[in-house]
């Protein structure tokens, strides 16, 4: 699927200002400031002053909680965001009740708590992170996240991503009859994204720590529908391999 | 078959898929569109399967001709309804209106055609070979094989029941039986019937479906020729290469002996089962190349990851394609690897 840049000169602003270097300069603000989030339901509630709100803006962590205070700027972080902040770039401390930072074995237990698959939420969505994709939520497009290769305002995003678990327990039980396969590339197609499922393999290892994260592998893969009327002269076998790979 | 004719613009005739088929299947000649009309009321129009090859629907079509004539109130009534006779003979139906049926019993008497699609000179004949489970084809009418059958020993052509059934419903070839009579497409039908579960109906709709834009498609893992050719199951797995024999049968009631190959597979509710290849007038049975995509099917969930490691080791390099079949119409899908880049 074509990639659509929302103004002309925008790949050409992507480029210049790379995402790597966005979060970097995030995650260094971050720990300047010593940022303590609070932990609220499914949440992490974090305040931000002018300069370090802008950077959480242009790396798209997080939503702006709209409220009359002045002097900071709110913003509200999914569990899979404030836990990338707090143990893969470690520039975040979580506050709980007792407001004391909690360890990120404390967080973890938390999180899946919340969620039971956080496990595999969250190594798709760091996954996709650390490659330095911005990942939002997804589930306006039926899908799990969505992946942008740069901040939302230059370029709509190329993927919507679904999360695949091993085994029946802790699945999200997506694309498990055809139905939903057919109705979520119908979406995709409407909305012009690629399917994205990203299968995460525990290869064995638990979900006990946070450190099982390490061993765990990710399979990515496009969900596409073939249109026998539509490729008849093109060749099939390389179509996928040459829109990804650019 | 008139459509030319202004008066007769009610019916929008979809040519589209009658041009590719000749251009890709190519199979006899001097056919028209094969493509159904579609017609400006649905409610009028007549059901093509209530028809088929046995005549059965000629009452439904006189009445859509009946009613076709009846409802355009222009001078020459009977001109158009001849013409929607015309059009329903064109497309190999029997039109069941008074005149026609005169004709008909006048034509059949005489031994000569009775449905408009199927001239004698241009089909071709086949015998069912129940060891082979495939049809050895007698009579060759028609110019472009070049894509459908498989050639055995002493340079024989033979089709597969899903040739065998596109060919049958398409009225270019005839099957006969052991006394030699020709099987009525009821029988084939029946043949195929779903006791041993084996889905020959989901597959051949898929089969048609490709077929009918001129892709090329074969049974997997089955050669198209036996004959100064290397087999190709390089990408067939360990197993080895199912032999023609193991192929279809029909009539075998037990299907885990005679199927033996794909047990694992069947289990899992996933097997390969065509191997597709593009459009291509170049073609040759025996240096066929590697298909584009092997086509598998599943039984009734999309294929789980389990499933499509196992086809991915049975079929190697060769990229997989999943087929839903629902309500008739086949949908076709990829699961693709791919690698995400990482972004600057």
């Amino acid at each position: 699927m074509a990639r659509k840049w929302k103004a002309k000169d925008a790949e050409a602003k992507a480029l210049a200002d790379p995402m790597s270097k966005i979060v970097l300069q995030l995650q260094s603000s971050l720990i300047q400031s010593d940022a303590r989030g609070i932990l609220c339901g499914c949440s992490v509630l974090l305040a931000a002053e002018d300069e370090q709100a802008h950077l959480l803006g242009r790396a798209y962590f997080g939503d702006r909680v709209i409220n009359a205070e002045k002097d900071k700027q709110w913003f509200q972080l999914d569990m899979e965001e404030a836990f990338f902040l707090c143990y893969s770039l470690k520039c975040l401390k979580i506050l709980g009740e007792d407001k004391r930072p909690k360890d990120v074995q404390e967080l973890w237990q938390y999180m899946k708590s919340k969620k039971a698959a956080f496990p595999d939420f969250y190594k798709a969505y760091s996954h996709l992170r650390l490659k330095n994709w911005v990942v939002r939520p997804g589930f306006k497009y039926g899908a799990d996240f969505v992946a942008y290769r740069h901040h939302p305002n230059l370029v709509h995003s190329d993927y919507a991503v679904l999360v695949s678990s091993e085994g029946d327990g802790e699945a999200n039980g997506r694309l498990r009859v055809w139905s939903d396969i057919h109705g979520t590339l119908r979406l995709c197609l409407g909305v012009v994204k690629t399917l994205l499922v990203l299968s995460i393999s525990k290869n064995g290892h638990d979900v006990a720590s946070p450190s099982c994260l390490e061993n765990y592998t990710v399979d990515e893969r496009t969900v596409s529908r073939w249109v026998p009327e539509q490729g008849r002269e093109d060749d099939t076998s390389v179509d996928v391999e040459s829109q990804v790979s650019q | 078959m008139g459509t030319d004719d202004d008066a007769f613009t009610f019916l929008k005739f979809n040519n589209t898929q009658g041009a590719e088929d000749d251009r890709g299947g190519g199979v006899g000649s001097g056919h028209q569109s094969d493509a159904p009309p579609v017609w400006a009321d649905p409610g009028s129009a007549p059901n093509p399967q209530a028809a088929g090859a046995c005549g059965s629907g000629g009452g439904n079509n006189n009445q859509v001709v009946e009613a076709l004539a009846a409802r355009i109130s222009v001078l020459n009534a009977e001109d158009l309804k001849e013409q929607a006779c015309n059009f329903l003979m064109g497309q190999g139906e029997i039109c069941a209106c008074g005149s026609c049926l005169t004709l008909n019993r006048i034509e059949a008497a005489n031994g000569e055609k009775i449905v408009g699609d199927t001239d004698e000179s241009c089909i071709s004949k086949a015998h069912w070979n129940h060891e082979m489970g495939m049809a050895e084809v007698i009579v060759l009418e028609g110019t472009n094989w070049k894509n459908t059958g498989v050639i055995r020993s002493g340079n024989k052509l033979y089709f597969s029941i899903y040739e065998v059934l596109f060919l049958v419903e398409k009225g270019h070839l005839r099957l006969l039986d052991d006394s030699g009579t020709s099987t009525s497409l009821e029988d084939i039908y029946m043949k195929i019937s779903d006791e041993n579960n084996r889905w020959y109906w989901e597959e051949f709709q898929a089969y048609r479906k490709l077929k009918s834009l001129g892709y090329i498609v074969g049974q997997h893992g089955i050669p198209w020729s036996t004959i100064g050719v290397k087999s190709k199951c390089e990408f067939v797995s360990s197993q080895g290469c199912p032999k023609i024999d193991e192929a279809v049968d029909f009539e075998t009631k037990d299907t885990s002996s005679s199927n033996g190959l794909f047990n694992e597979m069947q289990s899992n509710e996933a097997r390969p089962v065509f191997d597709v290849y593009a459009p291509n007038k170049n073609f040759k049975k025996s240096s066929p190349g590697d298909p584009c995509f092997v086509l598998c099917f599943t039984r009734s969930r999309p294929p789980s990851k389990l499933d499509r490691e196992a086809l991915k080791r049975q079929c190697g390099s060769i990229p997989l394609k999943f087929c839903h079949v629902d309500y008739g119409s086949a949908s076709f899908f990829s699961f693709d690897k791919v690698e995400l880049p990482t972004l600057p």
